[in-house]
């Protein structure tokens, strides 16, 4: 694991819609690796290893953006009302530090009620985005904040233990993991064109992939799915430290399932098969509805706490998922792909 | 400044104060006439009053603070915990702590809300349900990190948010920042600086040190409940940050003594009172040995929660109305 890198990608700023920040340093790191690298109008980054003639379009994607708040209200002494961007588990914020992204960075913290002053409903509610303040401590906001500024969770990654725990590895973890695959492969010859695309607003539902009019033949997406902790044990979640989780599923291709599995068992790399019976929920469902459809693979990085300021992954689980994406690529043969990707002409 | 994040980013949950009482005798002793410390673990300064017929005050302020202590450990490697002191589980998921001696890193948890139910979502969470996650796939592998027992307390930074400030365990180092404050002068009053311990389960230390020190008045020292967010009656507040000291008439522990709580008055230059009659502090005890008792307390938004808000002001408007009371005549 490149810790640098993928600490500077999980504490950069870029909620769904507000991706430019993280997309310019993705870009920066990608140039020197590729032959050229577009920003689309929607917001995509685009990177290509290689643009042959005649070559069939590999894509690797991950998503740049992550969940957020919005501020909705800026009240008197510096408090804001707010609202989620994205799936934001309304639980996890009492008492959390986040990030106010106004004319400048400020620091809020999310209110609570001192358990002094509870009264027995208090003490059996849940709380509710609407109960609560983010308190920046600024005795005139207004003059700093705006209603529409976009908040994040107090961005930091640290290491705990063998593991690595902090903001948004869903999905800047694959965003370094992507980064790592292309300096890795960046002296090798590919019967493809590799394509890195770094795709926005995937939070708000798939939409950077939705727009995106690459229109590639085969795409994997890297994403996080839920590793397993004591109150989850159901086959929806991954044990951590047990290697990347590959999709198997109606939405996604069988032949490119294979070529993934047979690559890992023929390395010995660990995997898991994850069943995926509807939408994956990662980029490679938004890919796959286009006018030439996409044969589509998804990767997934077991974490825990998905969506909190806690997401917990495995150093181990991120250093197979580079390896395996590495070993796919390098393995997967032209001809191996022509006969997964072609329109079958019976008539 | 440096002291005061000392005392805030240390770990000192209740039962676990040796290491700040320690560090506040080293920091102390030099000022004091005498120091002891007992062996429950509270902390006795004494300063001779400068006048003739020096009459003697108590100040308390507690050193422990709320937090996790770890119970069990999981086949998978998850710390179960219970807190120490009243903290609201709403405010313990997906936090970050410290736990024992190595101050190693753990974060809270429950299963992902995407994983959750409605009815999971809706209920409110209980410690029960929650878990530390250390980075561990085993409890072999936990257990050489923690042990059971080890106390872990909340991974909070000390600092400025706007123009306020934002720390862990205000309740009470705040308090103890203002007795280290004060007892480098010499006042007109005899003065026990006592920093207690066990606060947060039910004012223990406190009615150990009022039993031994024989003091004509006392004072404790404190942070208090504030909720003075928008939308929140103004009777309904508790206190306010910025207003200055809070004076305690009456609260869940303690009806204070009218005469003492008018000297504070008197020595403050802003002041306020807490409107609410919810909770309690040292006072309780104290007063319960005959001791004419009362309280300030620095307002501090989300007590017992990983971030406290404090005003610098108040807390510099305590330390001058105190050291103005330390010096006052008949009472």
């Amino acid at each position: 694991m490149n810790y640098n890198l993928i600490n500077e990608l999980c504490t950069c700023y870029g909620a769904s819609g507000r991706e430019n920040k993280i997309t310019n340093i993705i870009k920066q790191k990608m140039e020197p690796l590729c032959v050229k690298c577009e920003v689309d109008s929607f917001g995509n980054l685009f990177c290509w290893k290689t643009n042959g003639q005649n070559l069939l379009n590999v894509v690797i994607d991950a998503h740049t953006d992550t969940v957020g708040l919005s501020v909705k209200e800026v009240c008197e002494n510096g408090f804001l009302k707010f609202s989620p961007v994205g799936g934001v588990d309304p639980r996890v914020l009492s008492g959390a530090e986040v990030t106010v992204h106004a004319k400048k960075e400020v620091l809020g913290v999310i209110t609570s009620k001192p358990p002094h002053l509870m009264d027995e409903a208090d003490k059996k509610k849940s709380p509710k985005f609407e109960d609560m303040f983010i308190d920046t401590g600024i005795k005139n906001a207004e003059q700093v904040i705006s209603v529409g500024d976009i908040v994040t969770y107090r961005q930091r990654l640290d290491k705990m233990g063998e593991s690595i725990t902090g903001t948004y590895l869903d999905d800047r973890a694959c965003c370094s993991a992507i980064i790592e695959v292309f300096e890795k492969i960046k002296d090798k010859d590919l019967p493809f064109n590799l394509i890195a695309s770094f795709s926005v607003q995937e939070e708000l539902g798939l939409l950077g992939a939705k727009a995106q009019n690459l229109n590639p033949d085969v795409v994997i997406a890297l994403d996080v799915t839920h590793g397993q902790t004591p109150d989850e044990k159901s086959d929806l979640v991954f044990p951590c430290a047990k290697g990347t989780a590959v999709g198997f599923g109606p939405s996604l291709d069988k032949n490119l399932y294979e070529i993934i599995t047979d690559c890992a068992k023929k390395y010995g790399l660990d995997y898991q098969t994850e069943v995926i019976e509807a939408s994956s929920g990662t980029n490679a469902w938004g890919y796959q509805i286009k006018a030439k459809p996409a044969v589509c693979a998804v990767l997934s990085l077991p974490i825990k706490f998905m969506h909190t300021p806690v997401e917990t992954a495995s150093v181990k689980d991120y250093d197979n998922l580079v390896e395996l994406t590495l070993c796919v690529l390098e393995n997967m043969k032209g001809d191996q792909l022509e006969s997964i990707v072609k329109d079958k002409i019976l008539r | 400044m440096e002291l005061l994040k000392w005392l805030s980013e240390s770990a000192g949950a209740s039962g676990d104060e040796n290491k700040i009482s320690d560090f506040i005798a080293g920091e102390v002793t030099r000022y004091c006439d005498k120091v002891f410390k007992d062996n429950m673990g509270n902390l006795y300064c004494f300063k001779q009053g400068t006048a003739e017929n020096a009459k003697t005050i108590m100040l308390a302020a507690h050193t422990d603070e709320v937090g996790l202590i770890i119970s069990s450990v999981t086949d998978d490697g998850f710390l179960k915990f219970r807190t120490v002191g009243g903290i609201d589980e709403s405010v313990l998921l997906a936090k970050r702590v410290r736990i024992g001696e190595n101050k190693m890193l753990g974060v809270t948890g429950v299963k992902a809300v995407h994983l959750s139910t409605t009815e999971e979502r809706e209920k409110k969470i209980s410690c029960a349900d929650m878990y530390i996650d250390i980075g561990a796939t085993n409890k072999q592998e936990a257990l050489k990190l923690v042990k059971i027992g080890d106390y872990a307390t909340f991974d909070t930074e000390f600092e400025k948010i706007g123009s306020l400030l934002k720390g862990k365990a205000f309740d009470d180092r705040l308090g103890c920042f203002i007795l280290i404050n004060l007892l480098k002068k010499a006042h007109k009053n005899s003065v026990w600086y006592c920093f207690t311990v066990q606060e947060e389960l039910g004012l223990r230390g406190a009615a150990v040190v009022s039993r031994r020190i024989k003091a004509d008045a006392a004072v404790a020292v404190e942070c208090t409940t504030c909720l003075d967010l928008p939308g929140v009656d103004k009777d309904k507040t508790s206190t306010v940050v910025g207003l200055g000291p809070a004076l305690t008439i009456v609260d869940g522990a303690t009806y204070t003594n009218t005469l003492i709580r008018t000297k504070l008055k008197e020595a403050a230059d802003k002041f306020q009172y807490k409107n609410l009659a919810a909770g309690g502090n040292d006072a309780g005890a104290i007063h319960l040995n005959n001791i004419k008792t009362a309280a300030v307390s620095i307002p501090a938004r989300y007590i017992h929660s990983p971030v406290c808000v404090v005003d610098e002001a108040d807390v510099e408007e305590c330390i001058k109305m105190l050291d103005k009371f330390l010096d006052t005549e008949e009472f």
